[in-house]
Parts: C-alpha cells; sequence; structure tokens
C-alpha cells in the first residue's frame, strides 16, 4: 500500500467497497442486527448485493448507533462489577496473608464508558505512531491493527485490559495479516519494557477477541476508488483533485480513531473523508452523477439511493469522522490512567494475591485434566489389548498351574 | 468468564470431536459430527502453543480468507474456535481429492469429466480473484472432491490479497510443478494470471494423468516447460528478458503440446493454449475462461455426482508437516516443496482422504 496514489499511479478500486455508498439501499441502521447476531450461525454460502455484503466486517461488526452505545454500556456495568467483586476478594485474600490492604477507590471513581473510549482512542493514536515512526510500517497494518483494538474492546473492558498491553499485541498480530510480520524480537526491540512474552501472551486472547475474523476492510481503497470515480466528469477536476487529496487522506486517518468503520461502509467513509477536504468537489460529482442518471430514461439510481438520502448518510459520517480529528486532552488521559490503576481488575495484574490464586486454580485444573485424558487413554489402551478377552497364560506345566485369576479367588 | 471466551465456548460446543484421521508436525486432522444435525465434519487443529513468532502465518492466512470466501466451489469453513491455545478450524467434510481421483488406474475419464472439473476449478477461482485474493498454491491435491462430486479448492496457506500497486510479493509460491514461468524466473510482481498457469497445468494432467511439466529443481522446471513447450520469443512474451532472476534457457524449438490433450477436442486445446500463454498479461483470465467455447460446445459436462471417484475408502495417512507448517523464520519466504512421485501422496494433511 502506498501513500502516495498520485494521478500516474492510480491503485486498483476495491469493486466491492469504492463505487457503493450502501449496496442494497437498506438506511444504514437497518442492516444492523447482523452486528449484534450470535457468531454461532456462520453462513453459508449466500451471494450479497456486493462482495462488501459478504464479508466478516458486514456481517459481524457493523451496528447502529444505539447497539454500539447499548453494548458498551453494558461491558463497562459488568466491569464495574467483576472489578468490584474481585476487588473485595483480593482484600480478603491479601489479609488472609497477613498483608495490610487499602480500601479500594468507590465504584463511582471507576471508569465510565467515556473513560475508557478515550484511552482506547489514545492508544489507537499511539498505534500510529510506533508503526510511522518505529516500525516504517505500511498503511494497512496501521489501519488494520487499530480496527483489531477497536474491535477487542467491543468484547472487553479498559479495566480488565490495559489498552497499552493490548496495542502491541494487536499491532503484531496485524502485521502478520497484512503479509509484513516482524520477528517478535525485532518487534520488542522498539517497544520499551516489553518482553516477547508479553506481547505472544495476549495473542492468542486478541485473536480470539476478534472471533478468528482478520481481513478488515478499510476505507483507503474506496478512497482511492473515489479519486477515478471523480474523474468520470465531463470537465474531469483533475487539479482540485490533486490539491484535495492530502487533505482527503488526514481525515482517513482521523477516521480511524472514530467508530466510523462501525456505523457505515467503508466507501462511505471514504466519500465523507472527501467531502471533508473539499465540499464542492464531492457536491459538483453527486450533482453530476444524478443529473445524467436522471437524463437517461430507465438509468437506476447512482449508488442506490437517492440524492436526499445519500446527503443525509454523508452529513452524519461527516460529523462522526470530524469529530475525531481533535487533538487529545493529554491531562484528561493521564487522569484517567491514574483512576485506572485503582479499579484494574485484580485477577488481571500479575502480582495480586488474587492473580496467584486464579493461576493455582487453573493449573490444579489443567493437571487434573490432564490425569483424566491420560487415564482415559490408558483405559482405552487396556480395552484394545483385551479385545480378544485376556492373553493367554503361556503354562509350560500344563493343568498343574492353575490360571492366574484363582489365585486370588478367595473361595478356591 | 470474558466476553470473547463465553462465545468461544458457545461455539466449540456445537462440534462433537471424533477419532484423528491425520497427524502432523504442527496440525492434526479430526473426523468430527455438528451435534445438532448429526452432519460430518473435518475439524483441523493447529497447535500454536510452541511457535516462536505466536500464531504461524500460514494458520492465519488460512483463516483470514477461508472466513471471507464463500462460494461451492471453495471448501466451506463452518467455525473457528479455540481449546486452549488450539486454534480449530470446523470444516466441510470432504471424501477425497483430484489427486487421488488422478492416480487412481481403475478410473476411466471421459474429456467431459475433465471439462466439469476444469468449470469448477475455474468457478471457485474467479470467485478468488473476484475478491482480490491470490491462491497461490493450486495443484491437484488441493483440489478436494465432496461426496456429492463437487470440487472444492482448499488449502489457502500461500494465498494473500493483490491489488496495491507498488507492493512487492514473494516468488517463491505454488508447488514447483504447477508454477508459471515468471516465478520461476522471479518476478515480484505479478497477477491472477499465475494461478491461471496452474489450472492450465492441472488440466493437461488430467488427460495425461501424469504431471504435464514435472522438474527437478526450478532450473530443471524452466528446462521441461520449454522443452515441452518452446523457448518463449520477445514476440510471445515481451519483455521477459527484463525478468529479476532471468537466465537464458533458450534453443528449445517450438513444439505442438496441445497435441498432447487432443481428447479435449479443437476448443478444449484451445483453453489449454490460453491458460499455458509464457506472457502472463495475455494469458486468460479465470473469468473469460469461464466464457471459453470449450464449456458450451461438444459434449456437455458431466453432473458431479457422475464423475469417477476411488472406490475405495482412503486410509488416513500423515499430514507432510510442510504441508501445515509454514518455515518457522518468516511465513513469506516459506519454501514450497514439490511432490515427489515416488513418495505416497499426503493428501491427509487437509482433510484426510
Amino acid at each position: 500500500m502506498t501513500n502516495e496514489p498520485g494521478p500516474s499511479r492510480p491503485s486498483k478500486p476495491a469493486s466491492g467497497t469504492s463505487g457503493v455508498a450502501n449496496g442494497s439501499g437498506k438506511t444504514e441502521n437497518g442492516a444492523v442486527a447482523s452486528g449484534t447476531a450470535t457468531p454461532a450461525a456462520r453462513a453459508q454460502p449466500t451471494p450479497g448485493a456486493s462482495p462488501f455484503h459478504e464479508t466478516s466486517q458486514f456481517k459481524h461488526w457493523r451496528y447502529s448507533r444505539e447497539a454500539i452505545t447499548n453494548l458498551r454500556a453494558e461491558l463497562n456495568e459488568k466491569s464495574k462489577e467483576v472489578t468490584a467483586r474481585n476487588m473485595a476478594a483480593e482484600k480478603e485474600a491479601q489479609q488472609s496473608l497477613g498483608h495490610t490492604f487499602a480500601d479500594p477507590p468507590p465504584q463511582a471513581a471507576y471508569l465510565s464508558v467515556e473513560d475508557e473510549l478515550l484511552l482506547v482512542r489514545f492508544y489507537c493514536s499511539q498505534c500510529s505512531n510506533i508503526c510511522r515512526a518505529g516500525f516504517g510500517l505500511p498503511e494497512a497494518v496501521e489501519a488494520t491493527a487499530i480496527s483489531y483494538i477497536k474491535r477487542f474492546y467491543l468484547k472487553n473492558s479498559v479495566m480488565e485490559w490495559h489498552p497499552k498491553n493490548i496495542m502491541p499485541t494487536a499491532l503484531f498480530l496485524a502485521a502478520k495479516t497484512t503479509n509484513h510480520p516482524v520477528p517478535i524480537e525485532a518487534f520488542v526491540a522498539k517497544l520499551k519494557g516489553f518482553e516477547p512474552s508479553d506481547v505472544l501472551d495476549l495473542e492468542f486472547l486478541v485473536a480470539q477477541s476478534l472471533g478468528f475474523e482478520f481481513w478488515v476492510r478499510g476505507a483507503d481503497k474506496p478512497l482511492r476508488g473515489w479519486y477515478l470515480e471523480f474523474q468520470d466528469q465531463a470537465i474531469p477536476p483533475t487539479d482540485n483533485l490533486q490539491r484535495a487529496l492530502p487533505a482527503a487522506l488526514e481525515y482517513l486517518s482521523a477516521s480511524r480513531y472514530s467508530d466510523a468503520e462501525f456505523l457505515y461502509s467503508p466507501a462511505q467513509i471514504a466519500l465523507a473523508a472527501w467531502r471533508l477536504a473539499n465540499k464542492e468537489l464531492v457536491d459538483n460529482f453527486l450533482e453530476f452523477k444524478y443529473q445524467a442518471a436522471e437524463a437517461e430514461e430507465g438509468a437506476a439510481l447512482p449508488f442506490g439511493a437517492p440524492l436526499a438520502e445519500l446527503r443525509i448518510v454523508l452529513a452524519e459520517v461527516e460529523a462522526v469522522v470530524a469529530a475525531s480529528t481533535a487533538k487529545f486532552d493529554i491531562k484528561k488521559i493521564k487522569e484517567v490512567d491514574k483512576r485506572l490503576k485503582g479499579c484494574t481488575n485484580p485477577e488481571k495484574v500479575p502480582g495480586t494475591a488474587l492473580y496467584i490464586k486464579r493461576k493455582a486454580e487453573q493449573e490444579a485444573k489443567n493437571a487434573e485434566a490432564k490425569a483424566e485424558k491420560a487415564a482415559k487413554a490408558a483405559h482405552a489402551r487396556v480395552a484394545d489389548d483385551t479385545i480378544f478377552g485376556a492373553p493367554i497364560a503361556s503354562t509350560k506345566d500344563g493343568e498343574s498351574n492353575p490360571p492366574q485369576a484363582a489365585l486370588d479367588d478367595p473361595f478356591a | 468468564m470474558d466476553l470473547a471466551a463465553l462465545e468461544n465456548q458457545t461455539r466449540a460446543e456445537r462440534w462433537e470431536k471424533g477419532v484423528k484421521i491425520g497427524e502432523g508436525t504442527f496440525a492434526n486432522v479430526y473426523k468430527g459430527t455438528e451435534k445438532a444435525t448429526g452432519r460430518k465434519i473435518a475439524i483441523k487443529k493447529i497447535k500454536v502453543g510452541e511457535m516462536k513468532d505466536g500464531l504461524d502465518m500460514t494458520a492465519l492466512r488460512e483463516v483470514k480468507f477461508l472466513q471471507e470466501l464463500h462460494h461451492p466451489n471453495i471448501i466451506g469453513l463452518l467455525d473457528v474456535f479455540s481449546v486452549k491455545q488450539n486454534v480449530n478450524l470446523v470444516l466441510e467434510f470432504l471424501d477425497t481429492d483430484l489427486e487421488a481421483v488422478i492416480r487412481d488406474k481403475s478410473l476411466i475419464f471421459q474429456p467431459a469429466d475433465i471439462k466439469s472439473w476444469t468449470a469448477m476449478s475455474l468457478r471457485g477461482l474467479e470467485y478468488i480473484h473476484r475478491n482480490g485474493v491470490l491462491h497461490r498454491d493450486l495443484k491437484p491435491n488441493n483440489l478436494l472432491i465432496a461426496s456429492t462430486g463437487e470440487l472444492k479448492i482448499a488449502d489457502f496457506g500461500l494465498a494473500r490479497e493483490f491489488g496495491d500497486a507498488k507492493t512487492r510479493m514473494t516468488s517463491q509460491v505454488i508447488t514447483r510443478w504447477y508454477r508459471p514461468p515468471e516465478l520461476l524466473w522471479g518476478a515480484r510482481y505479478y497477477s491472477p494470471a499465475v494461478d491461471m498457469w496452474s489450472i492450465g497445468t492441472i488440466v493437461v494432467e488430467l488427460v495425461l494423468r501424469v504431471p504435464f511439466l514435472a522438474g527437478d529443481s526450478d532450473i530443471d522446471q524452466l528446462k521441461k516447460t520449454f522443452h515441452a513447450m518452446g523457448s518463449p520469443t520477445e514476440q510471445d512474451w515481451p519483455g521477459h528478458t527484463k525478468l529479476p532472476d532471468y537466465h537464458e534457457v533458450a534453443g528449445y524449438p517450438p513444439n505442438p503440446w496441445w497435441n498432447l490433450v487432443s481428447p479435449l477436442g479443437r476448443d478444449g486445446q484451445n483453453l489449454c493454449r490460453e491458460l499455458l500463454k509464457f506472457d502472463p498479461m495475455a494469458r486468460v483470465s479465470a473469468k473469460a475462461a469461464l466464457h471459453h467455447k470449450f464449456f458450451t460446445t461438444g459434449e456437455r459436462p458431466t453432473a458431479p455426482i457422475l464423475l469417477p471417484k476411488p472406490l475405495a475408502e482412503l486410509r488416513p495417512r500423515d499430514i507432510a508437516p510442510q504441508d501445515v507448517a509454514g518455515m518457522p523464520d518468516s511465513g513469506t519466504k516459506r519454501k514450497n516443496t514439490t511432490p515427489n512421485g515416488t513418495e505416497q501422496r499426503s493428501i491427509a494433511r487437509k482433510l484426510f482422504a
């Protein structure tokens, strides 16, 4: 993936995601149910309205605003509960060890949904920095890693897993799934204070939280697709396009820190990025498209929706994207992070009494399962060996040597 | 319990794991059933605990692409779940593969059978390419056959997306006998045409019943290719001498090799020539190949259920380690192993057979 497409080197527009604003013409929020559906039902081959409609992103990672808000509120509520419960358990465990334990902070000081989001977004931006400054990894890796982080926190809470630990693992995994693997030693060498095991131990958790769905459809290809589309006019606005491109790419970058990808299709986000960069450019193009369609009898609606409807969606996406361009309030982030120290689920913090206790419990359980498995295997072996009955005792002395079993027979 | 773990557990509980039917260094394959319906499935358990760089690239690629690609001619990934540190892929249960069919000398193929297998392969491949993916390891033992006779493309361990300008790709892909000359000469920028060449060699193999171009080394592969088909000229393939690892393999005279596939008739011969064009830019695409006259003239393709199939149930075999594992150092540098004619074929690897 390159950062400078330029007119001389237009990259191929992704067929599924570039031209289609909202393929099926469904309202945005109508397609949402699938986002929260149980993962159990995996689709059999069913052709979608466009290739995008067949992606795991469309099927499992799209939400309505209400759904995503509720989801986060629930997750936050549950984590608070679990954390409070574990705090109490930790206090007990510490005291039973004869340690003193400062009273945990009241639940009111726990992180709110907004606090959690703030931290997640901050670490998403940190991820960009590491990609660009640290590794020089292509944008595809960065975009995918950020999506992984955001998806991870739709299944997990910041109070259980600190984003500063999850971010490197998400990046490491994304580098592999986008064909730019970095060997683990080289990877941790760029991260202060990280050991290979810190990254690798969480990889499985992250992959599992992603539902093992690794292909993220970013808005970068559609953005370049629109670049080509815009030139398909009577008078191609080549100069304006060229001038607007850097700004459009900036907005694209900013869109990654927002919820846009959970709410809208990549093509919609890309178009919004263009419109934020140059409103007139996009409006003229849409005007042209719809007029051309009107002039032609029986022509289908461009982009599967009337212009008015498209404009409403576009305005929504623009608002979401524009909101994520705001600078981070570092003071606020530090404050939240400090508060987080007091309300991290002690079960997940190495070194706490509860962590040690849970680990011992897990190990005991594993050992038990292992023993059970071994016993089962041994039993199966015996059953196999005795399929034709017990082995015949080799008796040299014939009948004078009674069968083995009889020796133990108290009634013999 | 964490939400993700909970979801994982509900998924895992849908499937019953049965006996092991294949074993390898990095993955085991088990027979299994879907609890609700009793449907037969296969579970491929990838061991990841001991990998140095974490989750293996080959496994990640396989999961990444199978999660997105849903087509009747592509192996169906029904579910993914984990138990401890193992990734379990729940796959459609498939009886055999095209290599086993080709090697079973008791089976006689009609041209219409070959037409049917070719059409099914091309349908699956057209879908893969349409979705922006290169398979990069097509060969008869990656074309699995269901009990219904339907052909399904499997093994996405070397697959990747394409379509980003300026992205260098490794030329060390595709098992040697099915590898096109541009890769043998080290091309780092290539297209779906690489997969089309593989299909071409497979179609010829279906007629010959032995691999068409069986080189013992990468250099020998080029020699065998040009020995069979004549050395390319600048006119056949403009610019081929500029490829990174180009070395001259000239002097082989043109040869009407398509006479080898005369049983397929003139249209079949023509399709083979289109698939095996030296110049990747001139080689036919999957979509265009599907519109080739071969499929619409002469005998109709055999219905899948009527296609020849080995009678004896194949016994499980060991999974060749190279088939399930990436090279530990880097996934992109993975060396390909070429099937060795004298060796027992290792189809069990993907599923069993």
